[in-house]
């Protein structure tokens, strides 16, 4: 299910083609019909789509959604029976066990006991984690705030909604759920008005920014001794990892709005933030909310506790959720203890300027904790940054070594500066509202020019679709 | 409705841009359009007075790599109708078989890259842009697929980057010219760029699953068409500590290949360590580097090919 292919689109139009053809067929019996069908289409789609990319990818998504709705069952049964049932607690954690399984299982047994036992060949189902966690937080919702049991078909279309449901944004029942039980098989002049911009703005960050960073992180010859090398590919992952993840989550708010389900937007200009708290209220919002409010409020948030152990937990966890290695768990522990010293250091007035250039040099460098995997790498290449003596040590040659020909140097200029312009205009829209400028008439027109001219032929996978 | 009107215009002026960036406005195109144009004129001329002809089938380290001139009266008529690597396998083997006659043979100098990778069979940008030229849609039993032709043909921000590169700085549109093109099919440049030799020994190769289908499809319609086949693993140019290595790496390949038609084992199993003999990469060959390796398998491919 990656939106940056033609395959994609070939299947969905294919798909709901044929669904809105048998709706009219059905439509011609009976309007209640007719309704019923259009709503079930979705799960139907959202199926297809995920036998699609592999069986286990489906055996997984049913595993972990049918089992919520069990879930959900024994949040009523326990209700009705004044009864304290751990079913429920058992239920969640079955749940769970796919993702452990296929996520966390090598890594737990092999890198924390060392020892040597069969682990999953396969890859992780795509969209596992994203799923699992909308689905727990529903449950989780429901049992708090004693919520009414959903109709079958409407928990299926919020759990399994194509748009989101392989990288989210991790919807929340009551904004997402209210929206899917009046979801319809139409779409509108005024829903493509809303969604056209939206996907092209996705398909060019996705496959005109991400991928040809992609390209050019696969053809760079990165001296790890040279710490100009070093940076540009800190600031290379940077812009991709952001480009990828934010277009793939703007083309699924498009395809949201195209059927009048209006998703969370996953990304507000997170590089333009300033000091991390802001940050993590920019990236991946959802994901944020998510452990806030399932994680560091369960902790006791900063009324109980000690804060600085809430946060440091919750950002574990996060770093721990991206990925199954040291590394991710370093890179949410330096997020953790970013936050710490945000919370409790003196509150500085500090230049506008100043403080989003800490606060982007943090977040970049601690992308280095994140894409390497070794922790030995990750040990001498901050030591390179942090050797001040390194940066003396400056010349055009060793720099230019980072290129093997002109073209790849021409090809890294030209990414960088449309990068560069697509940030500004980013910046520049925050004063109306996100995003505007780069979704006006003219940079729409201008942006599919650059996706059929510019995005490489052989498009990458979606660096989230693993997580 | 502006949204949807500026994109549709905007898709339409896209397409056709990226249409003639790949093909009318690409030197690399014309370069290759001509260079086929030319070759299968040769080849028809050299089958009309002969009854059986070998073609040299592959990407460019065929087309830089076999010199028939060379090749003495005792060996069969034989012509380089090498492509390119941007062409894709399907459309170079494709164009091949299409080219052979009963009993002509095809020997195979195929980067191993097409049979060792995903995807590394499919049909590439050039490769659908000259098929569309060519009237082609059925590229050895894969049907060219309308979106495969919307969808693939489009040039990509690297291209766009080097053709735009090339004309600012005044360079060349593209490195090889029509004149470069031999008789028999030998393409040749003068352009020296100092291979460096690979510095790391070769990962141990395995037939990926495309490249297996690939070899089925080729060998089914060699059946068909009576053409004999035989491979031919091309030279690269390798650091001296790691020939001996890649010859085993290349040995192993090679017997998986065997499974589907000969093998012609020339001494240097695809490994070369002298760099005078490459021009402007590590597989394309001088002339003088052509015509050693020529040589080198002549005498195999003669008692491989024509013992019976």
């Amino acid at each position: 299910m990656n939106f940056a292919e033609a395959q994609f689109w070939e299947s969905l139009l294919l798909g709901l083609g044929v669904a809105w053809f048998v709706a009219v067929v059905v439509g011609k019996i009976s309007h209640t019909a007719r309704l019923k069908f259009e709503k079930t289409s979705f799960s139907l789609i959202s199926m297809w789509l995920l036998f699609q990319e592999s069986p286990l990818t489906l055996a997984a998504f049913l595993w972990v959604v049918l089992l919520g709705w069990v879930c959900l069952k024994s949040v009523t049964f326990e209700r009705q029976n004044q009864s304290r049932s751990y079913l429920w607690m058992g239920l969640v954690v079955l749940q769970l066990a796919p993702l452990f399984y296929f996520k966390y299982w090598k890594f737990v047994v092999e890198g924390i006991f060392g020892l040597q036992v069969v682990t999953p060949h396969a890859l992780i189902p795509m969209g596992l984690s994203f799923y699992s966690f909308q689905v727990i937080a529903v449950c989780l919702d429901s049992r708090r705030d004693t919520l009414t049991l959903p109709k079958f078909v409407d928990y299926f279309n919020f759990a399994s909604f194509f748009p989101q449901i392989v990288a989210g944004p991790i919807e929340r029942r009551k904004d997402l759920l209210p929206q899917i039980e009046k979801i319809r098989l139409a779409v509108t002049k005024e829903s493509i008005e809303k969604a056209l911009p939206w996907i092209i703005l996705g398909l060019f960050y996705k496959m005109v920014l991400a991928d040809n960073l992609a390209v050019l992180s696969g053809i760079l010859v990165v001296d790890t001794q040279n710490v100009y090398h070093v940076i540009i590919e800190i600031v290379l992952f940077s812009l991709r990892i952001y480009f990828d993840f934010a277009g793939y989550s703007f083309v699924a708010l498009g395809l949201g709005a195209l059927f009048g389900v209006k998703l969370t937007l996953n990304f507000v200009s997170p590089y333009w933030s300033l000091g991390l708290r802001a940050f993590w209220r920019r990236w991946h919002v959802t994901l944020s909310q998510w452990l806030r409010d399932y994680v560091y409020f369960a902790l006791g948030g900063s009324k109980k506790g000690i804060i600085w152990i809430n946060l440091l937990i919750t950002f574990l966890i996060s770093g721990i959720w991206h990925g199954a290695g040291w590394n991710f768990c370093l890179w949410g522990v330096a997020h953790g203890v970013g936050l710490i010293f945000c919370h409790y250091s003196p509150k500085f007035k500090i230049p506008i300027f100043f403080n989003w250039l800490i606060t982007m040099t943090f977040v970049f460098y601690t992308w280095l904790l994140f894409y390497e995997t070794s922790v030995e790498q990750i040990c001498n290449k901050t030591m390179l940054l942090l050797d001040i003596r390194n940066y003396f040590d400056f010349s055009m040659d060793s720099l230019m070594s980072l290129v093997d020909n002109r073209t790849v140097l021409a090809l890294l200029a030209v990414m960088m500066v449309l990068s560069l312009v697509t940030l500004l205009m980013e910046g520049l829209s925050l004063k109306k509202s996100p995003y505007s400028y780069l979704l006006s008439v003219p940079a729409i027109f201008l942006m599919i020019l650059c996706v059929i001219i510019l995005a490489p032929v052989e498009p990458s996978t979606f660096i989230y679709f693993n997580f | 409705m502006k949204y949807l009107f500026s994109s549709l215009a905007a898709i339409l002026l896209g397409f056709y841009l990226s249409g003639n960036l790949v093909t009318n406005w690409n030197p690399e195109f014309h370069f290759w359009r001509a260079c086929i144009e030319q070759k299968r004129s040769e080849l028809m001329g050299l089958q009309s007075n002969n009854k059986q002809v070998v073609i040299f089938s592959g990407g460019s380290t065929c087309s830089f790599s076999i010199d028939p001139t060379v090749l003495d009266e005792t060996f069969p008529p034989s012509y380089n109708f090498g492509g390119a690597v941007p062409m894709g396998a399907n459309y170079i083997l494709s164009i091949a078989m299409e080219a052979a006659r009963p009993n002509d043979t095809i020997a195979l100098a195929l980067e191993p890259i097409f049979l060792t990778t995903d995807k590394g069979a499919r049909s590439k940008v050039l490769g659908i842009s000259l098929g569309s030229w060519d009237f082609k849609n059925d590229f050895l039993k894969r049907k060219i697929t309308l979106s495969e032709r919307v969808f693939k043909r489009r040039p990509g921000a690297r291209f766009v980057v080097t053709l735009l590169g090339r004309k600012v700085m005044g360079l060349p549109s593209y490195r090889y010219h029509i004149d470069d093109l031999r008789s028999g099919g030998l393409l040749t440049t003068e352009f020296r760029d100092r291979p460096k030799a690979f510095s790391d020994s070769l990962k141990p190769q395995r037939l990926s699953v495309e490249g297996v289908q690939l070899l089925e499809d080729l060998v089914e319609e060699a059946r068909q068409k009576k053409v004999r086949l035989v491979y031919t693993i091309p030279w690269t140019l390798t650091d001296p500590e790691f020939a001996e290595h890649d010859r085993e790496v290349n040995r192993i390949l090679l017997r998986e290949i065997e499974e589907f038609m000969p093998v012609i084992r020339d001494p240097f199993y695809g490994v070369h360590t002298n760099p005078e003999y490459f021009a402007d990469s590590v597989n394309h060959l001088t002339e003088e580097g052509a015509k050693a390796r020529t040589e080198a398998l002549a005498q195999s491919l003669k008692s491989i090919a024509f013992s019976n």
